[in-house]
């Protein structure tokens, strides 16, 4: 079976500063693999490459085996779902509405109009999220972390067998950051492949199956947390140093 | 099904609407005459079939597919003031009618001035596809709109300004101010299909303006394929326009206040927006058909006019408490 996500010498750039280059990698099913990397590193850009949404300059972005390229819109996003780090709506939609959208590209109804089937995993997905008691309401009467849970729960609706993350745990207080990487665990038993942008050396060092270093557009380091952030990666890439506590302290 | 229940409730509204709009000045008794089937009474039958039915269905139809296409392009576009007016699609049409009047173009032949309205409706917004494709932004869409809207009003000014004698001046004018007065089956026949190719069109974009809430990029994401959108809803939005400013000259504001009256009733949904905006602006503009013909002034108001009368004020109050313009 192909990988969920394999990118071969993806390259990409703004003008004449490269924002990616020559990224080689592949996610697995049923892996939960942590992006991190100092503002600007590219994170975003890489999810975007991923999800479909930006096309590479060179190099190869697949989805389960075939060239993301290629695919019709709707297609593509049968293998993925994408949350962006930007979250705005442009119209107070209700949160559950909101949430049915994670199920465009096979319904693409509002929420009451969803077949059984659908509104069921909708409402699995809100429930899991912990949004329940707000997804009746309109999204901007919402505040930052209830809103950041509705949209994690329009990831999850999709169903799909790849989620692509940027910076999830944003806006989230403590608790439901444990309680989000506690679910993103549970999917990745599941067989779900998980690409996860976040800023939270810890919280990746603890939850991921593989973390993935960004520095200025390239892949410095990859592999087992413990491997991938070495002394050398956190002093050069990050400034820190591991902490006695287990956390991290400037160099 | 809140969707479904809201768009029969504005049927019948729509229909007691043509009911009243039939019955005002005296036209109850004509209807009662004609229904009792008074074989004798022709003059009944050419008043409420030949003169007062058209009128008032012109004025259905251009509000219906003025406050679709308005519903549209604000999905679209993402913002709650994008309407043909402001994005000059409804100046570039009537730009065309007016060429049409001003150099007797319509002498020749009575498809000439439907005809340049379309055309140029269409043009116009072939203009903004190319220019806005290209860039993520819809600002610059908006930006560029206005620049349109300006530009015709400028050409319209010139022509008006150059009118050979004042009755091409008053026929420029009365084109200009909106009007449904004195219409035809045979204006509403020109119409009809290109009404009929643009609903359709825009409604096959609906579910992707849903989409559209979380922005282009967020929709291209979703699976939506944005640019097949906003090609339709960019020519059917044209269709929509330049067929209403054929009939009727430049109605304003009615696309841009009904989606916003009737946004709370579909929970903001951009794609539920579209029929019930269409039903309740074409309600609005026959009760202001009716009004205008009911009010006791020596000359008869214009319809535009008083769209504009109640639409601007509208607006303003739309655009002073709207969040997040142009985003």
């Amino acid at each position: 079976m192909s990988a969920c996500l394999e990118m071969t010498g993806a390259h990409t750039s703004h003008g004449a500063r490269d924002v990616l280059a020559d990224i080689t990698l592949s996610v697995e099913a049923g892996e939960l693999v942590c992006l991190v990397g100092p503002n600007g590193a590219g994170k975003s850009t890489l999810l975007k490459l991923a999800a479909g949404v930006l096309p590479a300059c060179t190099g190869m972005v697949c989805l389960a085996g075939s060239d993301a390229a290629g695919l019709p819109a709707r297609e593509r996003a049968h293998h993925m779902a994408w949350l962006a780090q930007e979250r705005s709506a442009a119209w107070a939609m209700r949160g559950v509405d909101m949430v049915a959208l994670g199920r465009f590209a096979r319904e693409g109804r509002p929420y009451e109009r969803l077949p059984e089937k659908a509104r069921a995993l909708v409402n699995e997905a809100i429930a899991r999220c912990g949004a329940s008691a707000f997804a009746h309401r309109a999204v901007d009467t919402l505040s930052g972390g209830e809103k950041a849970r509705i949209h994690l729960a329009r990831v999850l609706a999709a169903g799909a067998p790849l989620l692509l993350l940027d910076e999830p745990l944003n806006a989230l207080d403590p608790r439901h950051q444990i309680d989000v990487m506690n679910l993103l665990r549970a999917e990745a038993a599941g067989g779900t492949a998980i690409v996860l942008a976040m800023h939270d050396l810890a919280m990746a060092r603890r939850h991921a199956d593989r973390v993935i270093v960004l520095d200025e557009g390239r892949i410095a380091a990859s592999g087992p947390p413990d491997t991938a952030f070495s002394a050398a990666i956190l002093a050069d890439v990050f400034g820190v140093q591991s902490a006695p506590d287990g956390g991290f302290a400037p160099v | 099904m809140m969707a479904i229940r809201i768009n029969l409730a504005l049927g019948l509204l729509a229909s007691a609407a043509v009911l009243l709009a039939l019955s005002v000045n005296g036209g109850g008794a004509d209807l009662i005459a004609l229904l009792s089937a008074d074989a004798g009474n022709d003059l009944a039958r050419i008043l409420v079939l030949e003169i007062r039915l058209p009128r008032i269905l012109s004025a259905f139809g251009v509000g219906a597919a003025l406050g679709l296409a308005g519903a549209a392009l604000q999905g679209l576009l993402r913002n709650p003031l994008a309407d043909p007016g402001v994005l000059g699609v409804s100046g570039a049409s009537a730009l065309g009618a007016v060429i049409a009047v001003y150099f007797n173009l319509a002498a020749l032949s009575v498809w000439a001035l439907p005809g340049l309205a379309i055309v140029m409706a269409l043009g116009v917004t072939a203009l903004l596809y190319t220019l806005g494709a290209r860039s993520v932004s819809t600002t610059r869409l908006i930006l560029v709109g206005v620049g349109l809207s300006s530009l015709a009003g400028s050409v319209m000014a010139l022509l008006m300004n150059l009118a050979p004698n004042p009755f091409s001046l008053s026929d420029l004018v009365n084109w200009l101010l909106g009007s449904v007065a004195n219409r035809s089956w045979a204006d509403i026949g020109f119409a009809a299909p290109f009404w009929a190719a643009g609903v359709t069109l825009v409604l096959m974009a609906a579910p992707g303006l849903r989409a559209l809430t979380l922005g282009e990029e967020g929709a291209s994401g979703l699976g939506a394929n944005v640019s097949r959108i906003r090609l339709l809803v960019i020519t059917g939005t044209a269709l929509l326009t330049g067929a209403s400013v054929a009939v009727a000259g430049i109605i304003g504001f009615v696309g841009i206040v009904a989606p916003h009256v009737m946004r709370p009733f579909v929970h903001h949904d951009p794609g539920d927006l579209l029929v019930p905006s269409a039903l309740f602006a074409g309600t609005v503009l026959v009760l202001a058909d009716t009004a205008v013909r009911v009010l006791p002034f020596a000359m008869e108001m214009k319809l535009g006019v008083a769209a504009a009368l109640i639409g601007a004020p509208a607006f303003i109050w739309i655009a002073a408490r709207a969040r997040g313009i142009g985003q």
